[in-house]
């Protein structure tokens, strides 16, 4: 396997080992109760954006 | 602690934190099996990975939920073996397996079926957005990456475009319903539908 192969293995775990983890974080929070604030949905709204934006960029570059 | 039910098709699976906790480290195993087996020739032929690792993967993840007590381990395991070894799209007939953006794809999949199969996040409309937000962010930064490493072509990067502002703008319109009091909105069957699609996108790269 290639450095460049590595580094994209090792981003594309990241990417899913992350988010499993805020998800279930995310179910025990409700589980315990936890109320989810509106500045958490406008944070993570934000994210999106950015996601989709720098997805937009990639695209761009092809 | 409180199980939660999630639907799969016809199956329905009773999910645990311990599972989806286990079905994390399975996934990785999985695929170091997978590095493994490219090292032996007879394991290289197409047709054999296409059902061996879906296999390897559905009997270590029963046998981690014998060991660790889960009931119904048999059925759970089958279904959360599938997930973690990306063997979905075995059984759609285009399996190829081998590599890790299967297993990463496997990890939103999970994600999202315990999303929107999880009676947790039904009884809290703030929290399944936020959990759709999150993963849908994930899902796109990983076919972000794919796409900068170049894995998809011009009819694939323009079709991946419109679903990606598809999803946010009904990521946008749910929010829009929730505070406008409704609960359960059209939008997020819309989004749900094209989170799959991205998802499909993820492990169909999975071999290229």
């Amino acid at each position: 396997m290639s450095t460049t192969s590595a580094l994209l293995v090792l981003r594309l775990v990241s990417e899913g080992v992350g988010v499993a983890k805020e998800i279930a974080d995310l179910a025990k929070r409700v589980q315990a109760g936890d109320e989810i604030t509106d500045a958490e949905i406008e944070q993570a709204r934000n994210k999106v954006a950015e996601s989709v934006a720098n997805w937009d960029d990639a695209s761009k570059q092809e | 602690m409180e199980d939660q039910i999630a639907n799969l098709s016809d199956i329905e699976v009773t999910l645990t934190d311990l599972m989806m906790v286990l079905a994390v480290p399975i996934s990785f195993a999985i695929q170091f099996i997978k590095a493994l087996a490219d090292k032996v020739e007879f394991f290289k032929a197409e047709e054999i990975r296409k059902s061996l690792f879906p296999m390897i993967s559905i009997a270590l993840t029963i046998g981690a939920y014998y060991i660790a007590g889960v009931q119904d381990f048999v059925i759970a395991g089958v279904v959360m073996g599938l997930a973690a070894s990306g063997g979905y799209q075995a059984f759609s007939g285009s399996a190829k397996l081998i590599k890790p953006v299967a297993t990463t794809a496997g990890v939103l999949l999970l994600c999202s079926i315990l999303i929107f199969g999880c009676e947790t996040f039904k009884s809290d409309p703030k929290a399944e957005l936020l959990a759709s937000q999150k993963t849908f962010s994930a899902t796109v930064d990983s076919l972000t990456i794919l796409q900068v490493a170049g894995k998809f072509s011009t009819e694939e990067t323009e079709q991946l475009t419109v679903l990606i502002h598809q999803g946010q703008d009904y990521l946008i319109e749910w929010e829009g319903a929730l505070k406008a009091g409704s609960t359960r909105p059209d939008a997020i069957s819309l989004f749900q539908a094209v989170l799959d699609q991205l998802l499909e996108y993820e492990l169909a790269k999975g071999g290229d």
